[in-house]
């Protein structure tokens, strides 16, 4: 049996295919997933959930954290917010970043809760930016 | 002929209402269709979820969750009441409030205090009317517009409010929606979540990575989110599967009105014209005579 890549968020399935290989930003590191991995649910940051199609070709896909399970050979990540490397607006990850950055500058260290939403936020956009980075290097527009 | 016109302008207004009636009809069933759709998008992710949590609950300890955890007293209940914006959908809205007054009053008899938090101008004109039930928040955009981002802020509110024990009990009244006929409105609790019963014997198989105690605290604020979400969106296609319906029956009935009124005013014309045709008849009747 070949191995699945599924990728739902709460409001739709973004992808689901036959793949050769997965990687994915774990919350302990990145990790590799090949076929027949052992059943696995861990965490995830943001960061590119990336996989080789059987034909050999790349896509690679935007998470901003979320979860994800193997379980023969069906690999499931449930992202909380996901889009297609080819779709990222680096304008606007670049806009999150600096106010994200300033938020954090500006930001008082007793205002734990704030603190941790503005480190999500910077930890959001500075994955965004590096996908869309790597993907144009690696794919640029003729 | 008084009546033949009289008849002829109800005809023209019954008609007039028909294809408003009509549109209205085909409008929402267009829109039930496309929030069927929506709801059925959001499933896998959700059971996938649902499925998660009891995996990773064997290996966790559900009192250290905040969101399993129920407070010891209970005082403060927060209701999210989900109605719709617009009337012209049969009893839909007023089925809502007469599953959510009983909550209510039930809760202020228990010496608790209810909080109402409503979404839907219908809702919150009601509510505003009902002296002894106090609206604490009303949903501001259109609840047709809502995306998950919306619910996820509601969400949060709701989440942090339960921790801090502002609330100590969040409940939903929405309407299932089974099929585009069958629907009722419903009382349910959201926090704290209800323990996950724990899949033993999958839960040892799986590596949990962080530890599933960890992993346990980062699904369950989606768990809640995503039950608002499907509490809502099934609300909304319920309202269009309901106003579709009423607008049907009246489309219906104004048709029968339409054949009725046609008869009568046909009838009308028609002793009118048989009137005037013995008039004439006997006119000439009476030329002739002479």
């Amino acid at each position: 049996m070949p191995l699945t890549l599924k990728i739902l968020t709460p409001e739709k399935t973004l992808f689901e295919a036959a793949v050769t290989s997965v990687t994915a930003p774990a919350t302990k590191g990145s990790m590799g997933i090949l076929n027949g991995h052992a059943p696995l649910v861990t965490t995830l940051d943001p960061g590119a959930v990336e996989a080789t199609l059987p034909d050999g070709s790349q896509v690679a896909f935007l998470v901003t954290g979320g979860f994800l399970e193997v379980s023969s050979n069906v690999v499931t990540v449930l992202a909380d917010t996901g889009e297609p490397a080819d779709a990222l607006d680096e304008k606007r990850a670049r806009e999150a970043e600096t106010r994200a950055r300033e938020r954090l500058y500006a930001m008082r260290r007793d205002s734990q809760f704030d603190l941790a939403r503005a480190e999500a936020a910077l930890a959001r956009a500075a994955a965004r930016l590096r996908l869309s980075g790597r993907w144009k290097s690696r794919n640029p527009r003729v | 002929m008084k009546g033949v016109r009289e008849l002829k302008r109800r005809l023209k207004g019954v008609q007039n209402i028909r294809k408003i009636t009509k549109a209205i009809e085909l409008v929402a069933s267009t829109k039930l269709r496309r929030l069927q759709e929506r709801a059925a998008a959001t499933r896998p992710f959700a059971n996938q979820l649902a499925a998660m949590m009891k995996r990773v609950a064997g290996g966790a300890d559900p009192s250290a969750s905040p969101l399993l955890r129920a407070h010891d007293s209970v005082t403060i209940v927060a209701i999210l009441v989900v109605a719709g914006d617009k009337g012209l959908c049969g009893s839909y809205n007023s089925n809502v409030f007469r599953t959510a007054i009983p909550v209510v009053r039930a809760l202020i008899a228990e010496g608790k205090k209810p909080h109402l938090f409503v979404m839907g101008r219908r809702a919150a004109t009601y509510f505003a009317k009902v002296k002894d039930v106090e609206v604490s928040w009303v949903y501001p955009d259109p609840v047709e517009k809502i995306d998950f981002a919306a619910v996820k802020r509601l969400a949060r509110d709701f989440m942090d409010g339960f921790v801090a024990g502002r609330f100590h009990e969040v409940r939903v009244v929405y309407t299932s929606l089974r099929t585009a006929t069958s629907f009722r409105p419903l009382c349910q609790g959201v926090l704290p979540v209800p323990k996950p019963e724990a899949n033993s014997e999958a839960a040892a198989d799986y590596i949990l990575e962080p530890e599933g105690q960890v992993i346990l605290d980062r699904i369950l604020p989606r768990f809640v989110e995503m039950q608002l979400f499907a509490a809502i969106l099934e609300s909304l296609a319920a309202e269009f599967a309901s106003r579709r319906i009423a607008m049907k029956s009246a489309t219906d009935n104004a048709g029968d009105m339409i054949s009725s009124l046609s008869k009568e005013y046909n009838k009308a014309r028609q002793s009118g014209i048989t009137a005037e045709l013995l008039e004439i008849s006997g006119g000439a009747e009476a030329v002739r005579g002479t």
